[in-house]
């Protein structure tokens, strides 16, 4: 059985390699991993996406059921971000309510998909103060290779992209596409003891000291940070990070045609 | 399950089942194994609309300890449904009907897992079903066992799994899942296949004495084709050229597997 | 760590890595076979899950091939005449694979050799462990099974006192150790005394799965000496799978890539030639980026030393 201890050796050995721009899977410092997207996995649902991000492995899916809406938005549709990280996906993930990184991955994606006004909400209004489109984004990781962040993210936009607004369950004609109007992409760096990596594999992410995801919009601009673990940057590692999120952003764009 | 009518027909008039479906045929079945790098095993199922992928971690220790067994390993499988795999979004975590599941395909896997050879360990077998049409707890026990050998788990056989029932008034094998809501009965099966010893079996509904026989008989036979389809996701998960090692092979999916009519054939015992 | 070191340390250590010598081996592995034969006699209903240490496992699998049919769980691999060895079941005069592995037989025996599996600890394997816990008396080894073993201080070559393990080795630290002992419900012991046996200091570990190790170790030794050659690295594979290397950062880097190749790789035939070919490939591609790092830091550096002298020139 594994044991949840990162020895010495593992963290000098990537710390080293670091110092000659290397990394343990052969990537250099900049470079994030392959990336396989599968849109609409999940036929049934009304979006849906599976991403293999490196040896992370994530399918995203999104509900739209009806609701009441919020009392101080009454006229907008609500969207919800959940995330499961089950047991299957790694030996450390364990049963049982939501943990903490848990909760923090499905509001650091669902701050992503909001701040970018990805969806309009006001658009999901059916009868205000009554009635309105309730968007479920359930994220559920079946493989952690490391950096579910990104993983998630790409997936949740990528099955919103091809969902459907389910009009013809609820009797009220046809469905039609959900609108989207903007992709927001995240990019996660960690700070090892030499420098920074973007897109931590599983080894890297046991070792790093601390971790910034930046998630921007198709013109560069940033729309949600989250810094997570207990390590500390410097201003220029975040200038760094926030740079590296801009470009990946470009990159990923264009290569998977967003 | 239960007494609810449909609006159209479940039998047609030319007596195939809405889907197309003899009364006697499979829904296509293709499985995958060693699909997860984490887990020590793991199994994709796609049956009908079914998309259940299962992964297996053990023999490992045990946590919290006071759950070991000092003689033996423990077997402890958990099935889940994901939000979205079914047509209304579902809460989140277990429910009283998936806790009721993963304690009875626990129990299968515990019949041929050889658990005296690891003692004070766990095997740990989750399932989640992804994408449900009907007989999700059969995909995921054949998945789960699939997934067992995979890991290198030692066992006695695998487990094929499937549940058939009675749409309007035919006995008919493999329910999806307009027959399964509006059918009159369901009986999920699964048999070690060797023998054919039934290591799961539950029923819910109305059958008389031959349909019930009628029904595992079905199972029975379907269970032998599952079987097949099992070895081979096996094989082919390990006999891959040096060449094609970057690709995992997809393997063809199984259309409507006819399985042998037992209907007329009185001295069939649907076994061996 | 220095030329002499590396090569100091190297003599200082038993080959414990390839196989004992020929005679030595010889001995054992008679001794198993009678040893494994009484246990089949004895045991004729239940399954013999030690497919790892007999001594048709022990051996290095040869390049030639053999059969390799692979054989699922529950399926008929032989009747009467045959004996059941390990990785199968009998039932009546039927005997069933009990694992997904590859059918063999020898001696009268059909055996499954598992395609995969958990390490599990038999007595008298040398393997590589890591410390999970300490107590006041002993250290928590880790040995990439579901079962872990106490090592106690009267074990080591120290003199450990009470409350005084963390002397010695911390959480984390790797070790070199041989199994004592395991009983019938698999409570293991361990011992650091031994020839060779010791903290390993430095290095990197990886794990493979256990049922990999005869192939990374290759028949007598050859495919371990390969890779020992070809990437000027130390190393140590403990019978649990988990590889102790040393050298410089590139150089585990090939051999840990090479390892994992070896590992995914295992049943192809001509792997060994495969392996030496992967390796220079890798090397290439490693002096290339290196070369091309080192041109562009030299590059700039001439370049700006350039500059300077030409600027002072011009300035006098």
């Amino acid at each position: 059985m594994e044991h949840n201890v990162v020895s010495e050796l593992k963290t000098e050995y990537i710390n080293r390699l670091f110092v000659e721009a290397r990394r343990i899977d052969g990537r250099r410092p900049d470079e994030i991993r392959s990336i396989e997207v599968e849109t609409n996995f999940i036929p049934q649902a009304e979006g849906s996406a599976r991403v293999k991000w490196g040896s992370t492995d994530v399918v995203v899916g999104v509900k739209l059921e009806q609701g009441t809406p919020f009392p101080d938005t009454p006229d907008k549709g609500v969207l919800i971000t959940n995330s499961e990280l089950i047991p299957m996906a790694s030996p450390y993930f364990e049963l049982g309510p939501p943990r903490p990184e848990s909760i923090e991955l499905a509001r650091v994606v669902d701050r992503g998909i909001r701040e970018a006004q990805t969806i309009d909400l006001s658009g999901l209004c059916i009868k205000p103060k009554e009635k309105v489109w309730m968007v479920y984004v359930d994220i559920h990781a079946l493989d952690f290779g490391g950096n579910l962040f990104d993983a998630a993210l790409l997936g949740a936009i990528a099955a919103l992209r091809c969902a459907r607004v389910p009009n013809a369950r609820f009797k009220m004609g046809e469905d039609i596409k959900l609108k989207v109007d903007h992709y927001p992409i995240s990019c996660t760096s960690i700070k090892i003891e030499n420098g920074l990596l973007v897109d931590p594999c599983l080894d890297e992410e046991r070792v790093a000291l601390a971790r910034l995801t930046v998630t921007t919009d198709e013109k560069g601009d940033v729309r949600a940070m989250q810094k997570g673990l207990s390590g500390k940057f410097t201003f220029d590692e975040v200038k760094t990070a926030i740079q590296t999120s801009q470009r990946v952003g470009r990159e990923l764009r264009q290569k998977l045609k967003i | 399950m239960g007494g609810l009518q449909a609006d159209h027909k479940l039998i047609r008039a030319d007596g195939r089942r809405v889907d197309g479906r003899g009364l006697d045929e499979m829904r296509p079945l293709s499985i995958k194994a060693g699909v997860l790098k984490r887990a020590d095993g793991s199994a994709f199922v796609e049956w009908g609309g079914n998309k259940v992928m299962a992964a297996v971690y053990g023999p490992r220790e045990v946590h919290p300890r006071h759950l070991q067994n000092s003689m033996r390993a423990i077997v402890q499988c958990r099935y889940n449904m994901a939000s979205f795999s079914v047509g209304e979004r579902k809460r989140p975590g277990p429910d009283r009907r998936s806790q009721e599941i993963s304690k009875i395909i626990s129990e299968a896997l515990e019949a041929v897992v050889f658990v005296e050879q690891f003692p004070r360990t766990t095997v740990d077998v989750y399932i989640e079903v992804l994408q449900a049409d009907a007989g999700t707890r059969c995909a995921g026990l054949t998945a789960a066992s699939v997934a067992l050998a995979d890991a290198g788990v030692p066992m006695r056989d695998l487990v094929p799994s499937c549940a058939s029932g009675k749409v309007e008034d035919k006995v008919v094998c493999d329910l999806n899942k307009e027959e399964d809501n509006f059918g009159s009965a369901d009986v999920p099966m699964a048999i070690l296949p060797r023998t054919g010893e039934f290591l799961l079996l539950q029923m819910d509904g109305h059958l008389t004495y031959d349909e019930l026989m009628q029904a595992m008989e079905y199972n029975m036979k379907a269970c032998k084709r599952i079987n097949e389809v099992q070895k081979e996701a096996l094989r082919t998960r390990y006999q891959t050229s040096a060449m094609e090692m970057e690709k995992e092979p997809e393997p063809a999916p199984i259309a409507s597997i006819p399985v042998e009519p037992a209907a007329n054939d009185q001295n069939d015992q649907g076994g061996a | 760590m220095s030329e002499e070191e590396r090569i100091s340390r190297e003599r200082s250590s038993p080959p414990l890595q390839s196989l004992p010598p020929p005679e030595v081996q010889q001995v054992e592995n008679a001794r198993r076979e009678e040893a494994a034969r009484e246990r089949a006699r004895r045991e004729q209903e239940l399954w013999k899950g030690r497919g790892r240490r007999e001594p048709e496992d022990r051996r290095p699998r040869p390049e030639e091939p053999v059969s390799r049919e692979i054989v699922i769980p529950g399926e008929i691999i032989a009747s009467g005449r045959m004996r059941a060895g390990p990785g199968t079941y009998q039932e009546g005069d039927d005997i069933f694979a009990a694992c997904l592995g590859i059918k063999t037989a020898r001696d009268g025996y059909i055996s499954v050799i598992p395609l995969t599996g958990k390490y599990i600890p038999k007595q008298g394997d040398v393997v590589v462990g890591k410390v999970i816990e300490m107590t006041p008396s002993a250290w928590v080894i880790d040995l990439n099974s579901p079962y872990v073993s106490p090592l106690s201080g009267a074990e080591t070559p120290w003199e450990v006192e009470f409350n005084e393990t963390s002397k010695y080795m911390v959480i984390g630290d790797t070790v070199l150790i041989e199994i004592r002992g395991v009983d019938s419900i698999k409570k293991v012991s361990v011992t650091m005394n031994g020839p060779g046996l010791r903290k390993l200091v430095g290095g990197q570990t990886m794990d493979i799965d256990a049922s990999k190790v005869p192939r990374l170790i290759g028949r007598g030794g050859s495919m371990i000496s390969l890779l020992k050659r070809l990437t000027r690295c130390s190393m140590l594979v403990g019978q649990n799978g988990r590889v102790w290397l040393d050298g410089t950062v590139d150089d585990i880097h090939v051999a840990m890539a090479a390892i994992r190749k070896i590992e995914s790789e295992a049943h192809r035939l001509g792997l060994t030639d495969a392996v030496a070919a992967f390796i220079e490939d890798m090397r290439k591609e490693l002096d290339a980026r290196k070369a091309e790092r080192e041109l562009t830091r030299d590059a700039r550096e001439e370049y700006a030393i350039m500059k300077e002298r030409i600027d002072k020139t011009e300035e006098e």
